[in-house]
């Protein structure tokens, strides 16, 4: 993927955010415990990752990421992330914490979120950065007083053009001037969507104005669809664990997409037994991660849902696949309030029989039906 | 299920239909069937009215509640339910329950002139070791005013603090004989018409569980009048917990997908664990039809998913996973 071939390494290869990098220099180096943290805001693809990863990637700390966006209740910021920020790194590496899209905050499930991520701020021992698309919302009135505020703007056209123009370069692509031009208006300021156009463009032999009209305007995030086709494609390992960060879906959500589309995919009993083989093993990273509140166990848990689902595959697929809702969570929403009933009615039989649920189920009831 | 489960509910409420196995449960210890190296000790017990914390560990279906609410009945009379507490540990095996329910009863003076109340914890060794170490200090602290009676299967899960603050009664399996005075007792007050093979094989099927006993036969008598070795095993097989079998040979025909709703109906609908159901398909193994080669490769196969589940992996994904490697040996 030409986002992660291409990704920023250097800080000097930025382009177009001079005043904001100078604002994240500042506020990095001069970083004591009790300071500040960081909220970076503004449109998506501009580089409000990329710049942090690559500023980790200088100065030779650990980037830790946070999309966070099913685990931020008070409660569950405690126990995942509170104790890790706390902690000095064991090889005195230093790390610097990013916990994205904050403005996405859910006001009754993420209750007490904010308050929580407050006290983060007060304890921790590194720094810490959010980002936001909407950072002025009245919900984060609170978290703005404890942070530095530092906005990216939107890329000017002429900068995603130049940045293009490299890599046509070097992949020796062959683009009319008028396309690539065309192609960087396209993005609307978001560089990623370029990048992701061109590379949907590389098999071309010479791109032309007329292919970019064919591409039509990008929705914000990919589909879950496309996302799953993209899985279930890749080749390697990292090209399918890319494309978890990609969709707006949470990884233990996309986890049930993958489950439950996996076999419209793959039709070989080998590649469905290796692939449900990787999906159990991610199943198991995934419980470790509960158990330690270690998020370190995620890249894990992602490389076996993606990765390893991708290459249990023995050749590419070119059938069309139309992609379902995950049957669980589709029959969990169902069936919740027949289980509901069923324990109820399940408990009075206990009692009367004095044993246990478990037994009135396993025991009991495949009599009872008979009588 | 869930209807079945109300149906049979209400039914017993109504007094219409009464379970076998809850109507000739013993209800005093003299009616407990053999176990007379334990029952004649608790007989001591309860004769002096003070009863030591027990523990009562055994098989399923020989007797170990029934002692339980035996000791209940013939110390408070008809007042037993004021004074005992019974939970289910499988049920409630948290740490709270151990902290609240069980510790706001145990510290409770009871007005009967016994002195103390008793709570039965059944399915004890279902209590995690953080509700089993609360536990032991409740058991010291009230044990002027508390008596504990532990219910369990095996007594290497209860850790051994609470081992050495409990008389330990160990109940044997019943042998044929017992079992057998079981059945006869049930065949004449309920009239029944059942021949020997029938009995025989009743006895066989039941492994020595007479929870087992009385609920086959009941199945079986409502079945046909005069029961028969062919109805017992009839209503033994359709009395297997969930679709397992069926579930394990669609995928062996490469019928993955129709396997998997099967999966999906037992967890979700009728609410079995993964646990049981990985416990059946390992028993399914040995007469699936396949080399025995094979079946040695998916016992291991069962093995290593089933560790993943104890692992706290999710039912679903890991019994999903197992299947897809019996897909491996799919014909056709």
């Amino acid at each position: 993927m030409f986002t992660e071939k291409y990704k920023l390494e250097k800080f000097e290869d930025i382009i177009g955010q001079k005043d904001a990098l100078y604002a994240i220099l500042k506020w990095f180096d001069s970083w004591k415990p009790g300071d500040k943290a960081l909220l970076l805001h503004g449109p998506t693809g501009v580089g409000k990752t990329s710049i942090i990863e690559a500023l980790a990637l200088e100065k030779s700390i650990d980037f830790i990421e946070m999309n966070a966006s099913n685990y931020r209740s008070a409660k569950q910021i405690r126990e995942t992330i509170g104790q890790s920020v706390a902690q000095q790194s064991l090889f005195k590496r230093g790390k610097i914490f990013m916990i994205d899209e904050i403005d996405s905050l859910s006001g009754s499930a993420d209750r007490g979120g904010i308050s929580e991520m407050i006290k983060l701020i007060r304890a921790t021992g590194h720094p810490i950065v959010f980002t936001a698309n909407k950072p002025f919302q009245s919900k984060l009135r609170n978290l703005r007083k404890y942070c530095k505020l530092v906005e990216l703007r939107k890329l000017a056209i002429s900068d995603i053009e130049k940045q293009l123009k490299k890599i046509v370069k070097k992949e020796k692509m062959k683009i009319e001037r008028d396309a690539l031009r065309e192609l960087a208006k396209l993005a609307g300021g978001d560089l990623r969507a370029a990048m992701n156009d061109l590379e949907s463009l590389s098999h071309k032999k010479k791109i032309t104005a007329d292919d970019i009209q064919l591409l039509g305007k990008r929705e914000k995030a990919i589909t879950v669809y496309e996302a799953l086709s993209k899985i279930f494609k890749a080749d390697t390992v990292l090209e399918a664990r890319r494309v978890i960060g990609t969709v707006d879906k949470p990884p233990d959500e996309l986890f049930w997409w993958i489950e439950s589309n996996v076999m419209r995919e793959y039709s070989k009993a080998e590649e469905l037994a290796a692939a449900f083989d990787a999906l159990s093993i991610a199943d198991v990273f995934r419980q470790r991660i509960r158990n330690t509140h270690n998020w370190r166990f995620l890249a894990y848990m992602i490389d076996f849902m993606a990765g390893g689902v991708a290459v249990a595959r023995r050749k590419k697929y070119f059938k069309h696949v139309h992609y379902q809702y995950p049957t669980l969570i589709a029959t969990l929403g169902r069936t919740k309030r027949m289980r509901k009933e069923q324990h109820e009615h399940l408990l009075g039989l206990a009692k009367q029989l004095h044993c246990s649920t478990r037994k009135v189920r396993t025991e009991f009831l495949p009599y009872l039906k008979l009588f | 299920m869930a209807k079945n489960a109300k149906d049979a509910k209400s039914t017993t409420e109504n007094n219409e239909l009464v379970v076998w196995a809850e109507k000739y449960r013993p209800q005093k210890l003299n009616e407990v069937i053999n176990q007379t190296h334990a029952i004649k000790r608790i007989k001591a017990f309860v004769a002096a009215k003070n009863i030591p914390h027990m523990l009562f560990a055994g098989p399923a279906g020989v007797g170990k509640t029934a002692t339980a609410l035996a000791i209940a009945h013939e110390l408070y009379g008809k007042t037993w339910r004021g004074n005992a507490l019974e939970l289910n540990a499988s049920d409630e095996r948290g740490i709270d329950i151990i902290r609240n329910k069980v510790k706001n009863f145990a510290r409770t003076k009871t007005i009967s002139k016994v002195g103390y109340r008793i709570i039965i914890l059944d399915e004890a060794d279902a209590l995690t070791s953080e509700a089993q170490q609360a536990l032991r200090r409740t058991m010291e602290t009230y044990a002027a005013v508390s008596r504990f009676i532990l219910v369990c299967n095996w007594s290497s899960r209860i850790i051994g603090p609470i081992q050495s603050r409990c008389a330990i009664f160990r109940f044997r399996t019943l042998s044929e004989p017992d079992q057998m005075k079981f059945l006869g007792r049930i065949v004449k007050e309920e009239k029944l018409k059942i021949d020997d093979d029938a009995k025989a094989a009743l006895i066989y099927l039941a492994e020595g569980d007479l929870r087992k006993v009385a609920n086959l036969l009941q199945a079986s008598a409502a079945l046909k009048t005069k029961i028969t070795e062919q109805i017992v095993y009839d209503v033994a097989s359709k009395a297997k917990p969930g679709e397992v079998k069926t579930m394990v040979e669609l995928t062996l025909k490469g019928q993955f997908d129709e396997a998997r709703k099967l999966l999906h109906d037992m967890l979700l609908k009728q609410g079995l664990s993964g646990e049981d159901i990985i416990r059946e398909i390992h028993k399914q193994i040995y007469s699936l039809d396949l080399t025995e080669q094979a079946k040695i490769e998916l016992i291991e196969k069962t093995g290593e998913y089933e560790y993943r589940l104890t692992q706290g992996g999710n039912d679903l994904i890991q019994l999903e996973a197992l299947l897809a490697q019996f897909l491996l040996f799919a014909k056709g």
